[in-house]
């Protein structure tokens, strides 16, 4: 008799000092990647820590700078497009009449030459990088060598294509 | 006999040649010794100090012999530590590009400090040194790494199978061409060096997964033997885990391991073209 209560109160004794473990196991486990997260930000926060420099450091590659000149350019084209809807439609007088007075203005030629490049340009370099970054987008041409050459090739043909335009 | 005396001519000057110039070598070597004549470069390297109250960051600059120093930009930060200035704080371990401890940013782009050559031709031009760009900093070249590490625990980067698992009673066969997908994959050290080249990871990366973790995403999205591969791509399927890469390939290009990340990421675009929600709802039910 004695036996029996000495092993279910030793029994219930080992339960007791396994239980504070087990319950810490069960509380690691619910905790999330979330929960770390903000534990991160928060921690960060508090302890007032500095964000290590970025965009004034970072010397960006070839990739880096077509990229950002893809959306420069694309913000540039539709706010240019904006304004010249607006202003057709704004202005006294009809688009032909209004080109008319642009003409008898009588620019120099080399203004007229680089105000069709400041235009051409611009379109011609979205057009056709946004076919390369079609082409990316089935996964193909993703390899190093391939983006350096394509994006060379996107740079030199929109300045051909352009100079040509802006010289008809 | 005229061709014949060019020749020998040819050979004088040649052998005058490497004879200069052994003894040029040489007498570097001599020079080295006895540390007659010192080749200083500039280190210029980021300070931040947490128990200074109100400390703003700032460059701090060394002088470093490249004659009594090793090949690398950390046998450089090693040598400041060890003989200069004690309190220089930053990661290191392996020393030689496997345990991915020491990324950091060096004359703008980030890579391994243990990979990344002193360029001694230039002593004039002082080596930059920075942390991993656009992270919370600990102390000196030290980023608090746990986001990233939060977010790659968010892809379950692990087998998963939907059996209940035996451990240790059957492998699990791969076909060759099946291992084959998994090569540029598994590679990868997790050093962050690409997460934080990219501009979208630092002004997203708190939704943003950024290049190593969606590569190691994929990864188990290919790996024959998961199960759970509508799960993982059902995991990117919002504006932002994904779909913040705008391929600028700053991943690619700075990867200290070779490895493509940028394409990792459009393997995983082309995938999710696949994905339908029905997909889910019948794996949930059978």
């Amino acid at each position: 008799m004695a036996l029996t209560f000495r092993s279910v109160n030793c029994s219930q004794l080992l339960l007791r000092r396994l239980t504070p473990c087990m319950t810490k196991r069960v509380t690691a486990t619910v905790s999330t990647w979330k929960d770390e997260q903000n534990k991160f930000l928060e921690k960060n926060a508090t302890l007032k820590r500095p964000m290590s420099p970025h965009i004034t450091i970072y010397s960006f590659p070839l990739t880096a700078l077509l990229s950002g000149s893809h959306r420069f350019t694309g913000l540039g084209i539709y706010a240019g497009l904006a304004a010249f809807g607006v202003s057709v439609n704004l202005l006294p007088g009809d688009l032909a009449s209004n080109l008319a007075l642009v003409k008898s203005l009588s620019y120099g030629p080399a203004l007229i030459f680089l105000t069709k490049l400041y235009v051409t340009w611009p379109f011609c370099y979205h057009y056709i990088n946004g076919i390369r970054h079609m082409i990316w987008d089935t996964g193909r041409g993703m390899d190093l060598k391939s983006m350096y050459s394509t994006g060379y090739a996107v740079l030199g043909s929109s300045i051909v294509i352009a100079l040509a335009i802006a010289m008809l | 006999m005229a061709s014949l005396s060019v020749v020998k001519g040819f050979q004088l000057a040649s052998r005058q040649a490497a004879l200069l110039s052994f003894q040029s070598v040489r007498s570097a070597q001599v020079a080295a010794a006895t540390q007659a004549q010192e080749r200083l470069k500039k280190f210029s390297v980021y300070r931040w100090d947490p128990d200074k109250p109100g400390d703003k960051p700032r460059m701090q600059e060394y002088d470093v012999d490249l004659n009594t120093c090793g090949p690398m930009v950390l046998d450089a930060l090693i040598k400041i530590k060890n003989e200069i200035d004690p309190t220089l704080t930053f990661r290191r371990s392996c020393r030689e590009g496997i345990c991915g401890s020491c990324s950091m940013n060096i004359n703008g782009s980030n890579t391994l400090a243990c990979l990344c050559r002193i360029d001694g031709a230039s002593l004039t031009k002082p080596a930059k040194i920075y942390p991993l760009p656009h992270m919370y900093i600990i102390k000196d070249l030290v980023p608090d790494m746990n986001n990233f590490y939060a977010q790659y625990r968010s892809v379950e980067p692990y087998l998963k199978r939907k059996e209940k698992v035996e451990y240790g009673k059957e492998q699990y066969i791969q076909s060759i061409e099946d291992r084959a997908k998994l090569d540029g994959l598994y590679e990868c050290i997790l050093c962050a060096c690409c997460s934080t080249s990219c501009p979208s990871y630092w002004w997203h990366g708190d939704k943003y997964l950024g290049p190593a973790v969606l590569m190691q995403a994929y990864r188990w999205m290919v790996d024959s033997r998961d199960h759970y591969q509508t799960e993982r791509i059902a995991r990117m399927q919002d504006k932002f885990s994904v779909y913040k890469c705008h391929t600028i390939m700053n991943c690619t290009v700075t990867c200290p391991k070779g490895l493509n990340p940028a394409k990792a990421i459009a393997e995983i675009k082309v995938l999710m073209k696949s994905f339908k929600k029905e997909d889910l709802k019948s794996e949930a039910t059978a």
